[in-house]
């Protein structure tokens, strides 16, 4: 996999943020033309309005927020069934070395290769301004998760059951970037693979025994990085 | 065949064609890596009328198949050329470099990357994965070493690695530095002149390949089990806080956190203490309080601000910096600083005019102004303090213990750098590495002085006579363990040869892994406390396989330890010297230059005394070390029956050519 083809953060220039969901909105409420790109994601075409769905029910909406308000006052019980999650923190530049350990401990785990472009999360350094670390990029795995809010496609993103982690099943992503877009975070620790059209995110590998590999992998023994669980999320500011 | 770890791919810039070429990696599973293949260059590529400025010099930059991954310390290259500082003659030398620019080597998808020719005019390499272009450097010529990667960077708006020279490589200073970020360096080798001769400003890199791993599973549990033995404990360079905690400091290179005490603590700002880098910074800026006690017997020391430079902008305070910007070593002024003092003491003020006043801030200013810009007396200094002394022949034996024939051309690693000497039994080993190295050889062979100051030599030699000095049982137990006797960790010339036979070997591993020095190889165990370490019942051996199974986890190569050693690190080791004796006619009596080295004077106070004044069992203990690399004892050379165990008949055939085999 070549890493040059992963647009960290954006989605691929000049696609639609139109939904193949919202698109078959679009086409109910006005019956505006649009197109199926290859990759299963949709070319908006001038002149058509977006409608946002709500998921438990079949009001539409102009925008986002909108759509996030009804769900606050009309579904908050059935929003409030996505569980919290355990995340990854990045405890600061006072605790972390800059080995940057951990992400290729989880790109060789995920993709079989040591590439930071393929990982995970990011540990990022300033190299001459002040010579020090900036930050480290892991996913929030927040408590109302944008990303899988914005997701069009059914079972494409999910909520692993366990560890609450928000989720993307490579099978059934298409690539469209909604997820990416909507994520609050800026970069997004959510990046896409242009190639194999789907996007990739910290699930706190939940498909492995023990810690997560970046966390397993900190020679500092995990004082540079947390597993914050579900419980101790108020804790942490930013989570 | 590999599966892992390696690109396969070595990219080829020729600076006088501007033609750029791909070819296949040698073999691995000959050549092992790095120092491998960059010293199949040196040996098939770089005639022996070729000196270090001449355009047919090449400069080869290996990473190694670790290099990339989360192996513990595998952000290393490994360097080589025909360097500038070789003394009596420029030679043949490697060097090492950390950092984030090894990996964005192996990330922009090479193994090796060879630099030949000269361009007609100032330039710089970008490398953005397999897009290589030869770029217009003019406008980047003259800058320091960090405007010239910000310079490059801005450019073209990209996240590359740069490693580049300053105005010292430009005018081919004798010690001038490559370096990549702050302060991760080519450092003491001169190389930083070999770029210069070439025009060439620097060496941009971007690379979004990944690194294929063999073997994931098995890997990520190396790593970690490795890991676990190369972090903090008492029996590494790093060590833990009292509380069990970690120090706070920074990781000097991609995939480094052993917590070593010779990485930097942190700053909030300029670039004393910012840089990122192990040794040089924290040598010069004496970054851990360990460091302090070195600077020179001499009290006046403390008036010069050398110690301690915090940030830039205020005066006295910022050589380190502006030494590392110029590109120069900071290494080379602690050197001429003890030069300069050792002639003040005999009343020796000025050399032609010039005065020296090595403890005024001002002085060391215009010093580096002057090596770095060959200004005035700055254009003999600019030589090298060898090279320099013979000119003005103003004491030369202090020169001469300073940096010399013997060191070839190098500073002595501890006397150059106003260290007291190599103490007992270190001095043995030293003088061994030293007479087959091209350079200073210590820093890729450390652990055999990790491991003997186990035994506390350097205080007892001050305090009792010779035949009772002897080393902890649990120490001549694992020499024994290990190296096969253990006389061999005594003060004495028995069995020093063993030491130095095995860790000539070791210094190809690591640096073929790559791995770093001051963790590998883990001779002793990695004990977490003190108490522990008493209780022991020994001191190891700790893990001595680490490194080949890294190496044959990523790469899918199932080469064990002891293959790692010999053949593989041997054929290297072989290959190294045979382009000594090939090109710079290397021979024993060029080997034993050190011996006026470790006959200096100031040792024969006790019985710290080395070698004789007729070296008579020096000489012997050479001989056997000979016998133990299978060459030629009356020359040094390296023979047909060993290069052809070794599958080296192509280079036994060349050196038959050249009347130069050694007799079996």
């Amino acid at each position: 996999m070549k890493g040059k083809d992963i647009v960290e953060g954006e989605n691929e220039e000049g696609e639609s943020k139109l939904s193949r969901r919202n698109l078959l909105k679009v086409i109910a409420a006005g019956g505006a033309a649009a197109t199926v790109g290859v990759s299963g994601c949709t070319q908006q075409q001038q002149g058509t309005t977006t409608k946002y769905a709500c998921p438990y029910c079949d009001k539409e909406f102009e925008d986002e927020s909108e759509l996030r308000d009804h769900i606050n006052e009309a579904h908050s019980q059935e929003a409030g069934q996505i569980s919290r999650s355990a995340a990854l923190v990045w405890t600061g530049k006072e605790n972390c070395h800059g080995c940057r350990v951990c992400e290729v401990a989880c790109s060789i785990h995920k993709e079989g290769e040591a590439n930071p472009d393929l990982s995970r999360m990011n540990v990022k350094w300033d190299p001459f301004d002040s010579g020090d670390l900036i930050e480290g990029l892991t996913c929030k795995q927040c408590d109302s998760p944008e990303c899988y809010y914005a997701c069009p496609i059914e079972g494409a993103m999910y909520i692993d059951e366990e560890t609450g982690a928000r989720c993307i099943d490579s099978e059934k992503c298409t690539g469209c970037g909604d997820c990416v877009e909507a994520c609050p975070f800026n970069p997004s620790p959510i990046k896409m693979d242009v190639d194999k059209k789907v996007a990739f995110k910290c699930d706190l590998c939940k498909d492995k025994d023990g810690d997560p590999a970046c966390l397993e992998a900190c020679p500092l023994s995990g004082s540079a990085l947390k597993l914050v669980e579900k419980d101790e999320r108020e804790n942490y500011e930013g989570l | 065949m590999y599966s892992g770890g390696f690109t396969g791919k070595v990219l080829r810039v020729d600076l006088s064609s501007g033609v750029t070429s791909v070819e296949d990696t040698p073999d691995p599973d000959k050549y092992l890596g790095p120092r491998g293949w960059n010293a199949k260059v040196g040996f098939e590529e770089i005639g022996s009328d070729v000196s270090a400025y001449d355009e047919g010099n090449k400069l080869m930059i290996s990473v190694g198949p670790l290099t990339g991954t989360h192996s513990p310390t595998s952000g290393r290259s490994d360097w080589a050329t025909i360097a500038p500082r070789g003394y009596p003659e420029p030679m043949y030398q490697r060097s090492g470099m950390g950092g984030d620019f090894p990996p964005e080597i192996k990330f922009a998808g090479y193994d090796q990357i060879i630099i030949e020719g000269k361009s007609d005019k100032p330039c710089y390499i970008q490398i953005n994965d397999d897009k290589v272009s030869i770029e217009d450097g003019s406008e980047v010529w003259g800058k320091d070493v960090y405007s010239a990667q910000r310079w490059i960077n801005d450019r073209h708006e990209g996240e590359y690695e740069v490693s580049a020279i300053g105005p010292a490589g430009e005018n081919e200073v004798r010690f001038a530095c490559i370096t990549s970020r702050l302060a991760n360096a080519v450092g003491n080798a001169g190389f930083g002149g070999v770029m210069g001769s070439k025009n060439l400003k620097a060496i941009a890199v971007r690379g979004t390949n990944g690194v294929d791993v063999a073997e994931p599973e098995k890997f990520m549990d190396a790593v970690n089990e490795v890991w676990e033995e190369a972090k903090g404990g008492i029996s590494r360079v790093g060590s833990l806080n009292e509380d069990q905690t970690f120090p706070d400091s920074v990781g000097c290179s991609h995939a480094c956190d052993v917590v070593c005490y010779t990485s930097l603590g942190r700053t909030t700002g300029g670039y004393g203490w910012n840089m990122k880098t192990c040794v040089d910074g924290a040598w010069v800026g004496g970054g851990h309080p360990d460091y302090q006690g070195y600077f020179l017997e001499d009290e006046n020391n403390r008036e010069l601000d050398v110690p301690r430079p915090p940030g830039l902008g205020e005066p006295g305070e910022d050589l380190v910096a502006k030494a590392e910007y110029m590109g120069i070593t900071s290494w080379s002024y602690d050197t001429w600083y003890r030069y300069f003092k050792g002639l003040k003491k005999q009343g020796i003020d000025e050399i032609d005019g010039y005065r020296l006043e090595p403890d005024k801030t001002d002085f060391w200013d215009d010093w580096i102004n002057k090596v770095s810009y060959r200004k005035g007396i700055g254009d003999d200094m600019a030589e090298g303090l060898a090279r320099f002394s013979d000119k003005y022949e103003i004491d030369p034996e202090l020169a001469d213990f300073i940096e010399s024939k013997g060191s070839r051309g190098h500073a002595w690693h501890r006397e150059g750098r106003s260290m007291e000497p190599h103490p007992i039994p270190f001095w043995v080993y030293s003088s061994l590495i030293y007479a087959i190295a091209s350079r200073d050889p210590t820093p890729n062979h450390h652990e055999f002085f990790f491991l003997t100051g186990e035994a506390g030599y350097a205080e007892k030699s001050q305090e009792v006579p010779r035949e009772e000095c002897k080393p902890p049982e649990r120490l001549a137990k694992l020499s024994k363990d290990i190296y096969g006797s253990e006389k061999t960790v005594y003060p004495n010339y028995e069995g020093v040869e063993l030491a130095a036979y095995y860790h000539k070997l070791r210094s190809v591993i690591k640096d073929c892994a790559p791995a770093c020095d001051w963790t590998f190889p883990m001779l002793r165990k990695n004990f977490k406390n003190w108490d522990e370490k008493a209780n022991a019942d020994s001191l190891g051996p700790g893990m001595l396989e680490a490194e080949s199974k890294l190496y044959s986890t990523c790469t899918g190569l199932d080469i064990s330890n002891n293959e790692m050693e010999s053949p593989k690190a041997e054929r290297i080791v072989n290959l190294e010297r045979a382009i000594q004796v090939k090109n710079h006619k290397r021979k024993r009596e060029i080997d034993e230059y050190v011996i006026n080295h470790f006959k200096w004077p100031e040792k024969e106070k006790s019985w710290r005394t080395h070698i004789s004044k007729d070296a008579t069992e020096w000489k012997k203990l050479l001989t056997r070390f000979y016998e133990k690399l299978g060459w030629d004892t009356e020359t040094g050379r390296p023979t047909r029956s060993k290069l052809e165990e070794l599958d080296l008949n192509d280079v036994a055939d060349k050196l038959e050519e050249k009347d130069l085999l050694g007799s079996s």
